[in-house]
């Protein structure tokens, strides 16, 4: 039984701890949102996405905090996170395989064991004298990195997620999101975030949880691709105006997840299932509907998304 | 990626050593200054492919474009 709080009032399908992952499945199309956070299924492509993330994610913290608490040198603390990196992806006595087992064709098949390390080495060897500082907590003393946050909102709602760094760039307060992409990272990469909803959750989120005004987001996207990883950065401000615009939206948004979960049923936005390179349940809504389950077992695997357990 | 690094990466992480560590970071490291400086490895030569026009005139009994121009008295 899973011992964590969950995100579903009890006995529900309301929603009340929204992160901004389930908001924009929930944003995108009612239907996804059913598939992934009511019903849990993932697809194969998208836990390898999700793992190399989060462990992606996790070195980059790890060298802050070598670094900033550990008080370890550059290369020490680049050889630590490299043994680290291939000690999570050891697994059962054999390499990770990651996406080895993946057609080539699939956007994830580049994710592998190699090309993590590859990237996280090749991020930390150019930003090493990084002009983003990461600022120290003011209470803790720690460095304002992974940060998780949960505060309560109106309507008996709470926002909850992680901050991955929070920096100073040109004595100017930004929350520093860490992407990985297989997309070619050019202009039309960088104006998916702006506007968009993550963005607007975490300045709210550092705004409100941790007292800092930040500017806006800065979006430090990895690109991984055959042969070389590459590094761009970009930036999405937000003014105070732009914010309260997002959260009076944000009500309407969870009153309407609040009905669907009401009546059972979460109806397909059918405009949106080719974008963002096609949704992953763009196959299953195209069968009929009384076959569809029969296709979710077979090419999905229940993963449960819980925004309140921490990863 | 070398023989020397595929056998790191296979190897239980429990039995590497610092230098065994350096040897994978030091390759990334000249790797990416390779890749910035634009050094590729070859690529492999490509077959070349009869063109569409050359397919329709071996079709029609003509070896080239050439030869057709040579028939037509423009060569």
């Amino acid at each position: 039984m899973d011992a964590h709080p969950q995100p579903f009032y009890e006995g529900t399908k309301v929603q009340w701890a929204w992160d901004s992952t389930s908001l924009g499945w929930l944003k995108e199309c009612p239907r996804k949102y059913q598939y992934h956070m009511i019903e849990q299924w993932r697809g194969r492509g998208e836990s390898i996405h999700l793992e190399y993330g989060i462990l992606y994610h996790a070195a980059l913290e790890e060298y802050d905090r070598m670094k900033l608490e550990g008080g370890m040198s550059h290369d020490d603390a680049v050889r630590w996170v490299v043994r680290e990196l291939l000690t999570k992806t050891w697994r059962d006595g054999l390499p990770w395989r990651g996406a080895k087992d993946l057609p080539a064709d699939d956007k994830a098949s580049l994710k592998s064991r190699e090309n993590l390390v590859r990237t996280v080495v090749w991020y930390l060897n150019k930003f090493k004298d990084d002009p983003a500082k990461t600022l120290m907590h003011p209470v803790t003393g720690k460095p304002m990195v992974e940060l998780h946050f949960q505060f309560e909102i109106e309507g008996g709602y709470s926002l909850c997620g992680y901050l991955d760094r929070v920096v100073e760039f040109q004595e100017q307060p930004f929350v520093m999101d860490r992407k990985t992409t297989t997309s070619t990272l050019g202009s039309y990469y960088f104006e998916q975030f702006d506007p968009d909803n993550q963005m607007s959750v975490y300045t709210v989120a550092s705004q409100v949880a941790f007292h800092t005004p930040v500017k806006g987001v800065i979006v430090d996207a990895a690109q991984i691709a055959v042969g070389f990883s590459r590094f761009v950065r970009s930036f999405v401000f937000k003014t105070a105006d732009q914010i309260d615009e997002w959260m009076k939206d944000l009500y309407v948004y969870l009153e309407q997840a609040r009905g669907y979960a009401e009546r059972g049923y979460w109806p397909q936005n059918d405009k949106s299932c080719h974008k963002y390179g096609g949704c992953a349940f763009r196959e299953i809504c195209s069968k009929s509907p009384q076959v569809r389950e029969k296709f979710l077992e077979t090419h999905f695997q229940r993963e449960p998304w819980n925004p309140l357990v921490p990863r | 990626m070398s023989t020397e690094l595929s056998e790191l990466f296979d190897r239980d992480p429990l039995h590497l050593s610092d230098q065994d560590l350096d040897v994978i970071v030091q390759y990334q490291r000249e790797h990416q200054t390779q890749h910035e400086l634009g050094v590729k490895a070859a690529p492999a030569p490509k077959a070349k492919r009869p063109s569409k026009t050359q397919d329709l005139l071996k079709e029609l009994g003509l070896a080239s474009s050439g030869d057709l121009l040579k028939d037509l008295g423009l060569k």
